[in-house]
């Protein structure tokens, strides 16, 4: 018996590995909470490594780009310069906005209720785009809750909850579409990532609609899973075919989705019943 | 002992795939530190000695990755363990460069086609980005040659 046991160790292994599989596939259930303790228990090893990581590439990157950071600079002020002056002309507009508001007795405009997470973990392979959150079910999550940061930019969506962590796919993934619209022509179309490229694609935008780069892409909240107004980025190239009835529009998207260490997820929207 | 120091091995190696290896991504892969662990040991030593390496490291791939099953890297690993051991054994007598070559290419290229039926079994889709495979492959490859090389010149009697 030993020596059949010793024998056939890998084709016993197997058949463990396959009844294991199909017994987390049956009830993903146990499964959730097997994974909930492994993120419990690795979390902090990761965290760890990646702000480690973290500083050394920043450290080398201003070493490396202090001419550029010095260029960078100036441009920015004059950024800053530019964003204050608008900023005072909107505050203007906000203003004449409330007043207007009173006038015609319309409600105020809602802001979303959002619960700060930290990124504690990404993809190990790296073929995806995911981020792993450390709120989860016992924090209120639910699956298609947006995520954003700095209040305003889109950055994905939940799409697992355990009891401690939740998975939010990146708009940058190809298992992300949103309903967009730009801002300045209204047009309406639907957003995807690309596996490869960090650009983002704009489908469905007819020919006849006059589109340039430079123009800001929001969400239209037509889906009722992502809230109407949130940036997503600047249009930077269009191509019109005369053989495809669309447009083929490529996004900036406004930050580095990738690089990001804490987000704010949206709780208060529509969200699929688990 | 031997056991444990296998173990924090494999979790610093993982979390270094995890957090320091995006930073050189190519077309959004780098490479699998645990698949080219597991094929150095199956071809130096055998299969059996890889199994910690092929539950913990397919475990924690699966769990922190998107989409996949859990389950499917160990099977994976598992199989791609077998079959780098048994080429070794039985067909490939002498570790030239070619015959690693053909292994770790065969290996990565078995592993993301396992990756890509998880995927489908998941969630009913088939992806394929060949562009991609064949990145990662090359990534895979410049990785395993130089450790593996390494290992064998320096430290091949060190007992994973």
């Amino acid at each position: 018996m030993k020596t059949f046991l010793i024998k056939k160790k890998i084709l016993i292994i197997f058949f463990v590995v396959l009844f294991v599989g199909l017994v987390f596939l049956i009830f993903p259930k146990f499964s959730n909470k097997i994974v909930n303790f492994t993120y419990t228990v690795f979390t902090p090893i990761q965290t760890c490594f990646q702000k480690t990581t973290k500083q050394i590439k920043t450290s080398w990157d201003f070493l490396n780009q202090l001419k550029k950071i010095q260029k960078d600079n100036y441009i920015l002020k004059q950024k800053i310069e530019r964003l204050i002056a608008e900023n005072v002309r909107l505050k203007e507009l906000e203003k004449e906005n409330q007043l207007l508001r009173s006038y015609l007795d319309l409600p105020e405009n809602q802001r979303f209720p959002v619960v700060l997470a930290e990124v504690v973990g990404k993809d190990f392979l790296g073929t995806e785009k995911y981020i792993l959150l450390n709120k989860g079910r016992m924090d209120g999550m639910k699956k298609n809750f947006p995520v954003i940061v700095y209040n305003n930019i889109l950055i994905g969506k939940i799409t697992e909850v355990f009891d401690n962590f939740s998975k939010a796919v990146l708009v940058s993934s190809p298992n992300c579409k949103v309903p967009v619209l730009i801002q300045e022509t209204r047009t309406e179309g639907l957003l995807e990532g690309k596996t490869i490229e960090n650009e983002l694609i704009l489908n469905l935008v007819p020919k006849d609609k006059k589109i340039e780069t430079g123009q800001i892409v929001i969400t239209s909240g037509i889906d009722g899973v992502y809230p109407r107004g949130l940036l997503i980025g600047e249009i930077s190239k269009v191509e019109v075919s005369e053989k495809e009835m669309f447009q083929k529009i490529k996004v900036k998207p406004a930050i580095e989705i990738e690089k990001l260490e804490r987000v704010l997820i949206i709780t208060g929207s529509k969200q699929e019943n688990e | 002992m031997k056991l444990l120091i296998s173990i924090g091995f494999i979790i610093i190696l993982i979390f270094v795939q995890a957090s320091l290896f995006p930073y050189f991504q190519i077309f959004n892969t780098f490479p699998n530190l645990i698949l080219i662990g597991v094929l150095i040991i199956s071809i130096l030593k055998n299969y059996k000695k890889s199994l910690i390496w092929i539950f913990l490291g397919g475990w924690l791939l699966d769990i922190y990755s998107f989409n996949n099953p859990l389950g499917i890297s160990i099977l994976s690993l598992l199989c791609i363990s077998y079959f780098a051991n048994f080429l070794t054994t039985n067909i490939f007598k002498k570790f030239n460069f070619l015959s690693l070559v053909l292994i770790c290419t065969g290996c990565s290229l078995f592993y993301r086609v396992s990756l890509m039926l998880g995927y489908l079994l998941n969630t009913g889709e088939i992806r394929i980005n060949l562009i991609q495979v064949f990145v990662q492959i090359i990534y895979n490859l410049a990785v395993f040659l130089p450790i593996f090389y390494l290992i064998r010149s320096k430290i091949a009697k060190i007992s994973f």
